[in-house]
């Protein structure tokens, strides 16, 4: 594929961190539709892939195309508005918040988060507002939280908080989705909720993009596996074709064994 | 009787000054220490404006709020740039420099300060009963808790507790920390300012040692006691702890003592509560369902947090 | 007329007691992250009550020093082990108001402001206390120094080699090291993260008195140099670098430096103000300090 049907693209992207090169001139193109896996062992630079794309850190060199622009250097805000999601390893939930309000503030271009709007305008923004809220609850409910809703997320339980995460993500109705180990810490019911939520994703014909560790669920679900390592990208490839690479598991696994 | 009206302008005062800070540290979750410098900026920028350029004292306190609201911008782009410990030294700081200035330059006023503020009035009427500033404070009071409660209910308050929480999950959502952050620093800065001109307008002559550091641990202890991120909370808060001196003055208490015990007061309460109540009064209620306080509270100021991630 | 150097030389006076108060803070502030704004109010505490001692009888001197130590000691680990060791354990549990340990320790701070008031009055004595038996000060050609003041630099100097000894060489300053690094890490080895916070409660504390002691002989005794201390503590530390002790002993010396040579261009109730825009200009610019580590985290 050329970069210029790619949804999503990086080139020549490297940074560095206290003379380590956490990534190192890792260049690829992401196509609309499908899951793609990003994999390789601690400290590959996955998550700092997943950083430098969305603009959470500055790259040294190298640039970020989302729909043909350029959106090197653009601010985490910027580019979640332009259509990327992101969710974190830790979660990162709003505790002291509902479950609603968590989604409800998920959703983009909201008017009434302007104070302009809030006092000149208070008929459109409650319209918006309550239009908003029963989205929000079709989300709770596709995730099963249904019932959780006026629950402060942060006596939820983690398998919960995670499915708030994915409801946060849905709501921000993105055309790309950049999940950060979201199989973690989930018991097999769980994991298999995860791979049932991001195969429903992939049928709906989003674009999905996981770092993950749990090597079961990556070849489960992905059309397309890259493998970083040190910083660079070292394979790119179909699942049959990375899992049958000896040397790859030599790399991720260290000397000798499966 | 003209006691109990002093003390309810007073509440008045402060109930802004709270109300208004709750909407900074209590939903935004930024740690500012500088809220009476902009008490001060509102006071002095009306009074300034009244007794220099002589402009009628309605339009001198909307510049005196419009020049608060101003300096509220100068504190969110700090605020924008770093958090936790190095934002609270920072508008500490800054607290510190107004304060300097209004005392040391002449044309602010200097050490005489700016006496002769008329009271408020329109085309010819004016306030000069106790009475009439106890009504029009209240409403200013009352007008100053519904926008502000109005704000903290609406998609905007949402995003800013987002901010609070979990200040790179809410850049992640789209939520522009500039932007946000921001409004709320010059609508909260205007606010103080806002009580600034009532002060102004009331007590006539004003002095820069009226706005030290001790007005923000008031701010801050109605703020922490009755309940951050409440609204309410700060209201009630505000009452107290204007209200319980007042009536201490009557003990028969040297006036020497009595200014440095009050301080002492303050401080043990936002100690107390702080430590073993954060949540405040209003939190011991379970009136909210859930615009309540925030579970998580502010931040704890850790100084290696520099809420830009991408930093210098 | 001030002239330069002797503007120099009174700097590195007065930062000399700067960095004196900003290594005691920046002990605390290293090894247990907390906000210890109370050691401004703790050093006043000291400064007053030795100097009460001392005033009344002249040889209760030898008295009044431990007393100040022993005030000190017992006000700084106290407050940890009373106040600050609690806050951080309820706040590990619930998350709920995490503003708590600072927010309390600033309240500390005006209470001991406020108490010393009750005390001792307001008005700042300017009439120094003595050192008892020698002269107050001598003059090197055009220059005029204190006795104290030479003390204050000489005592700075050996207070800072005194405390890197410390860390580089005893158990203790190792056991800090761990925990400055990784308070997990060191939990894992055995290190008693509490026995190692209170201790370094104690030895911040500590090292607060020889400065009070000779600020109160140089400067006279102020009931507002905790607050204005505590201050200067904060933008050291800032300055130097997180993390740095003697990045902070350093940022003390050059505010020290800067306030005395302010003096030389703008009137003397600017003074301390430039110490207050230094610090905004190094948040804004350079938060990291002249020393300190970029404070960068890979991967968020």
């Amino acid at each position: 594929m050329t970069s210029a049907e790619a949804l999503l693209g990086v080139e020549d992207l490297s940074v560095s961190f206290g003379g380590v090169r956490a990534v190192n001139g890792v260049s690829f193109d992401i196509s609309a539709g499908g899951a793609t896996s990003i994999i390789g062992p601690n400290g590959a630079g996955k998550t700092t892939m997943f950083n430098l794309i969305t603009g959470a850190i500055r790259r040294d060199s190298g640039r970020v195309r989302f729909k043909g622009a350029d959106i090197t250097g653009a601010s985490p805000a910027k580019v979640a508005s332009l259509g990327i999601a992101r969710t974190f390893q830790d979660l990162r939930i709003f505790s002291g918040m509902t479950v609603l309000e968590n989604v409800m503030a998920s959703f983009q271009h909201q008017l009434g988060e302007s104070p302009w709007a809030v006092f000149l305008v208070p008929g459109r923004v409650r319209h918006q507002e309550r239009d908003l809220r029963g989205q929000a609850m079709e989300i709770i409910k596709r995730v099963d939280l249904k019932g959780r809703e006026h629950v402060a997320a942060g006596s939820l339980s983690y398998a919960e908080q995670k499915l708030v995460v994915i409801a946060r993500a849905i709501a921000m109705k993105a055309s790309v989705w950049l999940l950060d180990e979201p199989s973690s810490g989930l018991d097999t019911r769980g994991v298999a909720e995860v791979m049932g939520t991001i195969r429903n994703l992939c049928a709906d014909g989003q674009t999905v993009v996981i770092v993950e560790h749990n090597l079961s669920v990556v070849r489960e679900i992905s059309n397309r596996i890259l493998f970083l390592a040190e910083g660079r990208l070292i394979a790119d490839g179909t699942p049959d074709e990375i899992f049958n690479d000896t040397a790859l598991r030599t790399v991720y696994f260290g000397k000798g064994n499966r | 009787m003209d006691f109990v009206l002093n003390t309810l302008i007073d509440c008045a005062i402060y109930a802004v000054l709270a109300v208004s800070f709750d909407l900074v540290i209590g939903y935004s979750g930024q740690f500012s220490v500088a809220h009476a410098a902009f008490f001060a900026i509102g006071a002095y920028g009306t009074g300034l404006v009244a007794t220099d350029f002589h402009i009628q004292i309605i339009l001198a306190a909307i510049a005196g709020v419009a020049i608060a609201a101003g300096f509220g911008v100068l504190i969110a782009l700090i605020a924008i740039r770093v958090g936790g410990v190095y934002l609270v030294v920072a508008s500490l700081s800054f607290q510190m420099v107004v304060v300097a200035l209004l005392l040391n330059v002449s044309w602010l006023g200097g050490s005489l300060g700016v006496g002769g503020i008329p009271p408020p009035g329109i085309f010819g009427l004016e306030i000069t009963s106790p009475l009439g500033y106890v009504i029009l404070f209240v409403i200013l009071a009352g007008l100053t808790t519904a926008v502000v409660w109005w704000l903290a209910r609406s998609p905007f308050g949402r995003a800013l507790k987002t901010i609070r929480e979990n200040p790179v999950a809410a850049e992640a959502l789209g939520k522009r920390q500039t932007y946000l952050k921001g409004w709320a620093f010059s609508i909260a800065g205007g606010l103080a300012g806002l009580a600034g001109a009532m002060y102004a307008t009331y007590i006539t002559y004003i002095s820069s040692d009226s706005f030290g550091n001790n007005v923000n641990i008031l701010i801050m202890a109605m703020v922490i006691v009755g309940g951050a991120g409440t609204i309410f909370g700060p209201l009630l808060g505000a009452v107290l702890l204007v209200a319980a001196p007042a009536a201490i003055t009557f003990a028969p208490i040297p006036a020497s003592v009595l200014g440095p015990l009050e301080q002492i007061a303050y401080a043990l309460m936002l100690v107390i509560f702080v430590g073993l109540r954060p949540t405040g009064i209003y939190g011991l209620f379970p009136f909210s369902k859930s615009g309540g306080p925030p579970t998580t509270g502010v931040g704890q100021p850790k100084a290696d947090v520099v809420t830009s991630e991408v930093s210098s | 007329m001030v002239t330069f150097f002797q503007a120099v030389f009174n700097g590195i006076i007065l930062g000399a007691m700067y960095a004196m108060v900003a290594i005691g803070f920046s002990v605390i502030f290293t090894t247990t992250k907390t906000f210890h704004f109370a050691h401004g109010g703790i050093y006043v505490a000291v400064m007053f009550t030795i100097a009460h001692f001392a005033h009344s009888t002249v040889s209760l001197w030898l008295l009044a020093v431990p007393i100040g130590f022993a005030l000190a000691i017992v006000l700084g680990a106290g407050i940890e082990v009373g106040i600050y060791k609690p806050m951080r354990r309820r706040m590990a549990r619930h998350t709920s108001a995490t503003y708590g340990i600072f927010v309390a320790s600033l309240g500390l701070l005006i209470i001991f402001d406020n108490l010393i008031i009750i005390f001792f009055g307001t008005t700042a004595q300017s009439q120094p206390v003595t050192l008892y038996g020698l002269p107050v000060s001598f003059s090197l050609g055009s220059f005029y120094f204190q006795w104290a003041g030479v003390f204050q630099v000489a005592t700075a100097a050996i207070m800072l080699g005194v405390v890197a000894l410390i860390i580089s060489s005893t158990q203790f300053g190792r056991s800090m090291r761990a925990v400055v690094s990784s308070v997990d890490m060191a939990t894992l080895v055995g290190a008693k993260v509490n026995r190692i916070y209170t201790w370094a409660f104690v030895l911040g504390s500590a090292l607060l008195v020889p400065a009070a002691l000779l600020n109160s002989v140089t400067s006279g005794l102020d009931p507002s140099a905790g607050d204005n201390i505590i201050l200067i503590c904060v933008i050291a530390g800032i300055v130097g670098g997180e993390g740095s002790i003697v990045g902070a002993a350093l940022g003390g010396l050059l505010l020290g430096l800067i306030q005395s040579m302010s003096l030389l261009v703008v009137p003397s109730q600017w003074g301390s103000s430039a110490a207050y825009i230094v610090l905004i200009g190094f948040i804004l610019f350079r938060p990291q300090g002249l020393f300190g580590q970029k404070l960068w985290e890979a991967g968020v």
